[in-house]
């Protein structure tokens, strides 16, 4: 109880200038919030039914209800669930559901379903002049940009980035002048090191390569990304990946596989997850969100021997990014009141608290943030996890075509990757093609 | 005569032989998994996977599952009352509608009784899934998607020409002469067929609400289409949803699986008399 | 005092209800919905296009590939438990002591839920935990399998985990038609001195025929709706190997979005369920009567 109303002085503190202008207006928006001027309202959150979500809000909730006055009830569903119960909800004529985190915005957003925060931002009284936008990852940021208005900030953001052992990395030989484990920078590192492990133990490498997941498609894009493009497609519509960047970039990820035991094949998220914490290898590319899980010591043999880096280069540093923004429901009641609750998890404050006390790092939306003592503290791979996310290139995901397009390729790279077939540039023709027929399909493109 | 007695003999080892082996088969898994809902991760990753844990055995995949939240926010118990509220009412609905029907077949010759066994006989064969978006469209605009009703219905129809068949199996068994002297001592129809028929059905009764217990408690399609919250989703739901969690927590998985199996090979093991004639409709007996 | 001809129809009543309304109205529903281009976001603006949606089954590469694959998977899977059953049938069909206990064994499989088999074989076949891999490695036959993610092994896993299932169930239900056999044919035969095989194909197999086509149609029926193994197992993968239709409506439905598309897949598998029923049930319905006289 003491803890929540030193967070409400400080913040009203970090908002000094704001606080000036209490006396000036009347309304009952910020910065009034201590007349509880939201008291005997309620909130209804969508979220999903993981530990991610639940476990950051399980410290919020109590935060944010003394606060306002106002009370917020969860309803955890699925992944699997959520996109059907979101859209239904936003559909009804009197939706249940005021807020969500969704990763799939773009859609919803096109159909005037999801309400833009432009006017909220620009109004004294919901947001602190001082506001700082600046401050926000730029993918944090835009990627919630549809037509040059503005429908989100982020909840949390992610990207792939490459976890490694240090221990094992520093008796492969691969340290510094301090004799601190140095992580591989580019994809050809990556192989050497792979080689160099491989020769004494296990095979380094964890893969989610099983043609029957999605994730062996999010590294191919991450690889393809790497080349220094951001879609996979060009301003017509047309699939642009049937090159020589790609063909590079099909055969490294069939490649990778010879430092990746034959059965990583089969591995989709749960099993690479499962590998790394049994400490079962020494490399394995990722989300950047799961230092938390990967450092516990009650969970995982690579905790204290863990660290990070940012996604190894081709060109460039780049791989897919996954965002979760904040949607408030074009139909909600309380609209505002939802946009307070977004302002208050996206402060300096709150996004630094879900960091370090969440169970997995829900990676903060602020640049800040990645720079503060604690968390540097906390954790040593912090650097990595600000880059991957400062570099990562999501558009691709946002696009309402991508659900099509990522079946496509996990329909055309898994036989690739099982070696079903061992022509790459059939694969990548294939691909394109097949993109092509998508693109032309949605008609939103003039090629 | 004594070549004969031999063959005969090598004959019936090799049936024995061959029966063990083909029990072994079918029980493997199904034994694996539920000492393996009585595993420690640490037991499941590092131990033998097909010996019993004897002494480390844990009950702690168990205490997950009855538990009202897990740690993740599942909400296992839930899932198992909804499964088990959706059950009773499907059996209670469709025992009546299914056995109304089935006499009404069975006891009665009149014009369009195959046609109406036929059509019957078709609705048992229509993939769930053919008809699951307009089912879920429908649904959708009575406004009781994620509802115990929902399910309680859609699976009630599809699951009542399954009963008319196997009752009006059990029925046509029944003597017509018994009720018609229960007509003759002044009861109507209604009251013969509920006073004398049915409690001459019983045995039938039960085994066919034995099947419509399968039926619906193992039911997949229009669960995870109709229903997506812990209020109305059912076992079978959560557990397809499990295999692609960020965790493997392949113990309490296999709990819920054991927890899942059970009640239904429970179900089999005293219904073992009519489970041919269920399995096929009343089409085989055995 | 209702009449003899109203009286049946009278207690068929609430089922037609029933029936009528939760599986009649959707069927309805199902056929108009697939005229129109529809999402589920977009319910209540749903664009009517006519046979647009049913024009662009023709040219769907996926859904050729489904049909092949769920006709492959039903066929193989309906064979190998018949052929199989038949042998086992023939093989028990002696004086075993514990038959009883035999069978409760045999038909738990039966019991079980489809997602609960898929979960299990899904651990079952894990590459590198799962005990077929360590069956595998006791034997010296290899160190490992990836089945679930190689093309050509892929499908034949499924129609084994379907086989492993529902083998009992044809076993015990061939048995029981064994048992059921009046033994003077056979008598007859053996005085005539005919062999084994011949006594096999002459008399049993024709007066089994009832029992055969009884589980043909049930397993040919529940194998071509194969949706929960395959979700659970391969998600329609490697490629589109292992994509059945009803997996495939799904993916495009919820996973797609493409409901207007979805639904005219499902009317087309539902006019090919129902002739397939008509005409097998035309068989079914005279060879019933056979058994039941």
């Amino acid at each position: 109880m003491s803890r929540t109303s030193t967070n409400r002085r400080t913040f009203l503190k970090k908002t000094a200038a704001a606080t000036a202008a209490l006396t000036l207006t009347p309304t009952l928006g910020f910065p009034n919030l201590h007349l509880k001027p939201y008291a005997g309202r309620s909130l209804t959150i969508y979220q999903q039914a993981s530990p991610i979500f639940e476990g950051a809000f399980e410290l919020f909730q109590p935060y944010f209800e003394d606060l306002t006055g106002a009370k917020i009830s969860f309803v955890s569903i699925p992944v699997a669930d959520m996109g059907q119960q979101i859209a239904l909800s936003l559909t009804a004529d009197k939706g249940e559901m005021d807020l969500t985190w969704y990763y799939a915005v773009y859609p919803l957003v096109l159909q005037g379903l999801v309400q833009p925060i432009d006017d909220f931002i620009k109004d004294p009284n919901l947001t602190p002049p001082k506001w700082d936008f600046a401050d926000y990852l730029p993918g944090a940021l835009e990627s919630g940009r549809v037509d040059g208005r503005l429908y989100n900030l982020s909840v949390t953001a992610n990207a792939l980035a490459f976890y490694y052992r240090t221990d094992k990395i520093a008796d492969a030989g691969f340290v510094d002048e301090q004799g601190r484990a140095v992580p591989p920078v580019t994809w050809d590192d990556v192989q050497r090191y792979g080689q160099a492990l491989d020769a004494r133990r296990d095979k380094p490498l964890l893969l989610m390569y099983s043609p029957n997941g999605t994730q062996c498609t999010q590294i191919w894009l991450s690889l393809w990304l790497s080349q220094d493009y951001t879609y996979i497609w060009d301003q017509n519509g047309k699939c642009i990946v049937n090159n020589a960047d790609g063909l590079v970039v099909t055969r490294l990820l069939k490649d990778l596989l010879k430092w990746a035991s034959p059965t990583n094949v089969t591995w989709d998220f749960p099993e690479a997850h499962a590998a790394f914490q049994q400490g079962r290898g020494a490399m394995l590319p990722q989300w950047n969100n799961l230092g938390g899980i990967y450092n516990d010591p009650a969970n995982s043999l690579a905790a204290g021997k863990l660290s990070m880096a940012p996604w190894p280069r081709i060109k460039v540093s780049a791989s897919d990014a996954g965002h979760w923004y904040s949607l408030i429901a074009a139909n909600s009641p309380d609209k505002e009141l939802a946009w307070v609750l977004v302002r208050e998890y996206n402060s300096y404050a709150w996004q630094k608290k879900f960091f370090l006390n969440s169970a997995v790092n829900f990676n903060p939306s602020r640049k800040s943030v990645y720079d503060d003592p604690e968390v540097k503290a906390a954790y040593p791979w912090i650097h990595a996890i600000r880059d991957s996310n400062n570099n990562g290139r999501g558009q691709q995901t946002r696009t309402l075509e991508w659900d099509a397009v990522q079946l496509v390729l996990q329909e055309e790279l898994g036989p690739y990757v099982t070696d079903e077939t061992n022509d790459a540039q059939q694969v990548l023709d294939r691909i394109a093609a097949r993109v092509d027929e998508i693109t032309r399909a949605s008609g939103r493109f003039k090629g | 005569m004594s070549a004969a007695r031999f063959k005969k003999m090598l004959a019936l080892a090799l049936a024995y032989l061959v029966i063990v082996a083909f029990c072994v088969v079918e029980m493997l898994p199904i034994y694996w998994v539920v000492i393996t809902s009585f595993k420690t991760n640490l037991e499941i990753f590092g131990g033998h996977p097909l010996m019993p844990p004897f002494s480390k055995a844990t009950l702690d995949n168990y205490a997950y599952v009855f538990k009202e939240t897990g740690t993740s926010g599942v909400a296992v118990a839930s899932y198992l009352k909804n499964s088990l509220i959706v059950t009773t009412c499907t059996i209670a609905i469709t025992m009546v509608v299914g056995t109304l029907a089935a006499y009404g077949l069975a006891r009665f010759r009149m014009r369009g009784r195959s046609l109406m066994a036929m059509l019957f006989l078709v609705v048992r064969m229509v993939p769930a899934m053919a008809v699951g978006i307009p089912v879920y469209h429908m649904v959708r605009s009575l406004e009781l998607l994620n509802t115990h009703f929902a399910l309680i219905l859609v699976y009630s129809a599809f699951l009542t020409p399954f009963v008319i068949w196997m009752m009006r199996g059990f029925l046509m068994d029944i003597p017509a002469e018994l009720e018609d002297s229960a007509r003759i001592d002044g009861c109507n129809r209604l009251q013969a067929f509920w006073h004398v028929t049915v409690p001459m059905a019983a045995p039938g009764l039960m085994a066919t609400a034995t099947f419509t217990f399968l039926g619906a408690w193992n039911e997949y399609i229009f669960a995870s289409l109709l229903t997506s919250t812990p209020d109305a989703q059912t076992t079978t739901v959560l557990i397809a949803g499990q295999i692609s969690f960020d965790q493997v927590y392949w113990g309490r998985i296999a709990a819920i699986a054991t927890v899942l199996i059970v009640p239904a090979v429970v179900f089999i093991r005293f219904m073992q008399r009519y489970l041919i004639q269920g399995l096929t409709m009343g089409a085989v007996k055995e | 005092m209702p009449d003899a001809r109203t009286t049946p129809w009278l207690f068929m009543t609430p089922s037609i209800v029933l029936l009528l309304a939760v599986v009649g109205y959707p069927v309805l529903l199902g056929f108009k919905l697939s005229l129109y281009d529809w999402q589920l976001a977009t319910i209540g603006q749903e664009r009517y296009v006519g046979l647009a949606n049913y024009i662009e089954l023709i040219d769907n590469e996926r859904l050729w590939g489904s049909i092949e694959f769920t006709l492959f998977y039903a066929l193989a899977a309906v064979c190998i438990e018949i052929v199989l059953g038949t042998a086992l049938a023939l093989l028990l069909n002696q004086p075993i002591r514990g038959m009883r206990f035999f069978n409760t064994l045999l038909l738990a499989p039966i019991a079980l839920s489809p997602v609960a088999v898929g979960v299990t074989w899904k651990f079952f076949l894990n590459a590198d935990y799962g005990t077929m891999t360590f069956l595998l490695q006791e034997f010296g036959i290899a160190d490992y399998q990836t089945w679930l993610v190689q093309k050509s092994a892929a499908p034949w896993v499924l129609i084994g985990i379907d086989a492993w299932w529902s083998l009992p169930f044809v076993t015990v239900i061939l048995l029981a038609g064994l048992k059921s056999l009046p033994p003077e044919p056979f008598e007859a035969a053996q005085i005539d001195g005919a062999r084994s095989w011949q006594s096999f194909f002459y008399i049993t197999l024709p007066l089994l025929r009832p029992v055969y086509l009884v589980v043909l149609v049930i397993r040919v029926m529940d194998a071509l709706r194969v949706h929960e193994l395959v979700f659970v197992l391969t998600q329609g993968g490697p490629g589109r190997s292992t994509s059945s239709l009803s997996f495939l409506i799904w993916q495009t439905g919820f996973k797609l979005r493409e409901m207007g598309n979805a639904t005219a897949i499902g009317m087309a598998f539902l006019v090919f369920i129902v002739l397939l029923t008509a005409v097998l049930t035309k068989l079914l319905d005279r060879q019933i009567s056979e058994v039941r006289n």
